[in-house]
């Protein structure tokens, strides 16, 4: 059913070119035929191409049917071709008015060719394209603190480290170096989780997952988060299985602050105290980070 | 100083070494005038992808040593790039040794077409921007990820990159794809350039061209005109700075992630299995055809190198283009070739999913 769904929205989506592209394409595609009638063969095969490449609905679904994988992950819609359409029919155009050899017709084709792609397209090299995630990316701050853990390390003569942290420093911590071992990974938290994934955990890594991403979180109770800093102390305490070597906290409230919460009654909380009368060693602080050494078997 | 060294052997690997291995097929790849460089180059480095890819799955099946791998790896690519210096040279004397014919070089002339400059200089200026605004991004986490444990713990694919516990065995659709500890030996081949620069920084710097080239002579080859060409790259170009509708458009592949095995099935693999496939349905007899078809079939490896999206992905364009070629063209043999162009992925497949 979920691939019928599927197949019918796309059919939609289709009919309605709700996608300012779409509509260019087809003209494209259009503007295609009628210029190169005279190579019929070739209009018939590059039309049938396009037409797969452009997704119609009956093939999607017997896709999707087949390749359960294919609607899941790869939206069969990447193969989509519109840039390379787009500008053979573009090329074209030009070329026809060119042959009219009037040069205020060449000259407008043109304008109205860039005016088109200004009014349809969306610019790539601008900060709110995903593809730049600038928040992303490996922090400063993140690298001081990798940096410090890889210090402690080798003093420690230790060859890996198990690490428990905020999610995102732990997202990057094994780009920055294989060394570091996060004690789950960003598979936990993903979409992907939804496909079974999670299965891979056992419950108690589940459940430090869940109180650390609720100490981390923005949202819900903000007056408690000292209780929830003794929680994770705690419960990483009495889970002495699981191997994690050192835990990264939040120094100060920056990190709420950053992300638009009023905490105040967080600035009480004190974070290396906890952990320090819970055995834990202070390895080191960053600006926003505490680093805590847990030994083996504490 | 070693810095420059570093990124002077990843030009060498990336760049250099599959231009040579080009060479071996230099005959029929310099039949279309004026593409000669790409052609060679994206011929290079599908057939050094394909080799990879084959390799990568013996030593997963075998549980074999990653360093082992990029030595073997580093023997076969050599090995390519000598036979295609050999190319060259019978191309080059050929060349040299007939009569040069009044006005050759009219091929490369479309290339001083003022539209063709701007297009060029658009592709430069997207090259230069993603150089300064390139960071690392979610998906490092797994795929650079993945590099970087083969770099520490010499081994291939064999864990998932997300907790590095080396209790999750990672996932079949990722053994099929051999990108990532390609990427890792870039970097040991590179005297350890992080992979992060390769794919962040290399991978734009130096592929990017190569897939406008690509683009430009798949267009040439749609439009038979070369006076087009410089118009067309100026629009394709200018239209990629507007493709951000969709986050996984083709434009947002090209400019933003060409590092990613997915963007590089779309942007290197696509054109070029897509070219080459036209070009050896083009052809007269199945003998004239037949080395057409492999480049086809090297193409298609690549693309299943590149991810499972090429894997799955690689059926769907070879069966539509060999449907819509029957149609205009017949030459039904042609369409039992294009099915066994896809019978190493085939193989590759039934190694791992049967």
């Amino acid at each position: 059913m979920a691939e019928i769904k599927e197949s019918m929205e796309l059919g939609y989506y289709f009919m309605n070119l709700e996608d300012k592209y779409w509509g260019l394409f087809l003209i494209s595609l259009v503007v295609l035929f009628f210029l190169l009638t005279r190579k019929k063969g070739f209009v018939l095969g590059y039309g049938m191409l396009s037409y797969f490449f452009l997704l119609c609905p009956a093939s999607v679904f017997f896709l999707v049917t087949w390749f359960p994988g294919l609607s899941l992950y790869y939206p069969i819609r990447w193969l989509c071709q519109i840039p390379l359409f787009l500008c053979i029919g573009a090329v074209l155009v030009m070329e026809r008015v060119k042959q009219e050899q009037d040069w205020k017709k060449t000259l407008g084709a043109a304008g109205l060719l860039v005016l088109m792609l200004f009014l349809s397209g969306t610019p790539v090299f601008l900060e709110e394209n995903p593809a730049w995630s600038h928040d992303s990316g490996l922090e400063e701050e993140y690298v001081e603190t990798y940096d410090l853990l890889l210090a402690d390390m080798e003093r420690r003569g230790l060859e890996k480290a198990y690490v428990w942290g905020p999610k995102d420093w732990m997202k990057d911590c094994r780009v920055y170096s294989a060394d570091f071992y996060p004690i789950y990974g960003k598979d936990l938290w993903d979409q992907q989780a939804a496909l079974g994934y999670e299965a891979s955990y056992d419950d108690t890594l589940r459940m430090l997952y869940e109180f650390y991403t609720t100490y981390e979180s923005v949202q819900g109770p903000l007056a408690n988060k000292w209780q929830q800093v003794e929680v994770l102390a705690d419960t990483l305490n009495a889970n002495s299985n699981v191997a994690c070597d050192y835990v990264v906290m939040y120094r100060g409230t920056g990190h709420w602050k950053e992300r638009g919460s009023k905490v105040k009654r967080l600035e009480n909380v004190d974070v290396e105290g906890t952990f320090l009368s819970r055995n834990y060693e202070a390895v080191g602080n960053t600006e926003n980070y505490y680093i805590f050494y847990r030994q083996a078997g504490e | 100083m070693s810095m420059i060294f570093q990124y002077g052997l990843a030009f060498f690997w990336m760049c250099i070494i599959p231009l040579l291995a080009g060479g071996m097929f230099v005959k029929i790849l310099a039949e279309q005038k004026g593409f000669l460089v790409v052609s060679a180059m994206g011929t290079g480095l599908v057939l050094n992808y394909g080799v990879y890819q084959i390799a990568a799955m013996i030593f997963v099946l075998l549980d074999g040593s990653f360093r082992l791998l990029s030595w073997i790896y580093i023997g076969a690519s050599m090995i390519m790039a000598l036979l295609g210096v050999y190319g060259w040279y019978c191309y080059f004397k050929k060349q040299s040794g007939s009569k040069r014919k009044e006005g050759s070089g009219k091929e490369y002339k479309c290339y001083k077409d003022p539209y063709f400059l701007m297009g060029a200089a658009l592709v430069a200026v997207q090259v230069l921007v993603i150089l300064v605004m390139s960071t690392p991004d979610k998906d490092d986490a797994f795929y650079t990820g993945l590099s970087s444990m083969c770099l520490s713990y010499d081994y291939v694919l064999k864990y998932s990159a997300y907790d590095g516990l080396m209790q999750m065995p990672i996932e079949t659709r990722y053994i099929m794809a051999a990108l990532p500890v390609y990427q890792a030996s870039l970097s040991l081949m590179s005297k350890g350039l992080h992979t992060l620069i390769i794919c962040h920084n290399l991978y734009p710097l130096f592929y990017m061209p190569l897939s406008y080239g690509l683009y430009c002579m798949l267009a040439h080859k749609l439009t038979n005109k070369k006076e087009d060409l410089g118009k067309f790259l100026l629009f394709f170009a200018f239209l990629h700075m507007f493709g951000n509708y969709y986050v996984f458009s083709p434009e947002n592949f090209l400019i933003t992630r060409i590092w990613q095995g997915k963007a590089l099935f779309i942007t290197i693999s696509l054109p070029y299995v897509w070219y080459f496939m036209n070009r050896a349905w083009e052809k007269e007899s199945t003998k004239e055809a037949m080395p057409y078809w492999f480049l086809v079939a090297a193409g298609l490896l690549a693309g299943a190198f590149m991810g499972e999206t090429g894997l799955y992905l690689n059926f769907l364009v070879t069966g539509v283009s060999a449907l819509a070629n029957l149609i205009v063209r017949g030459k039904w043999k042609n369409g039992i070739l294009a099915a066994l162009s896809l019978l190493p992925e085939v193989l590759l497949m039934a190694v791992f999913l049967l």
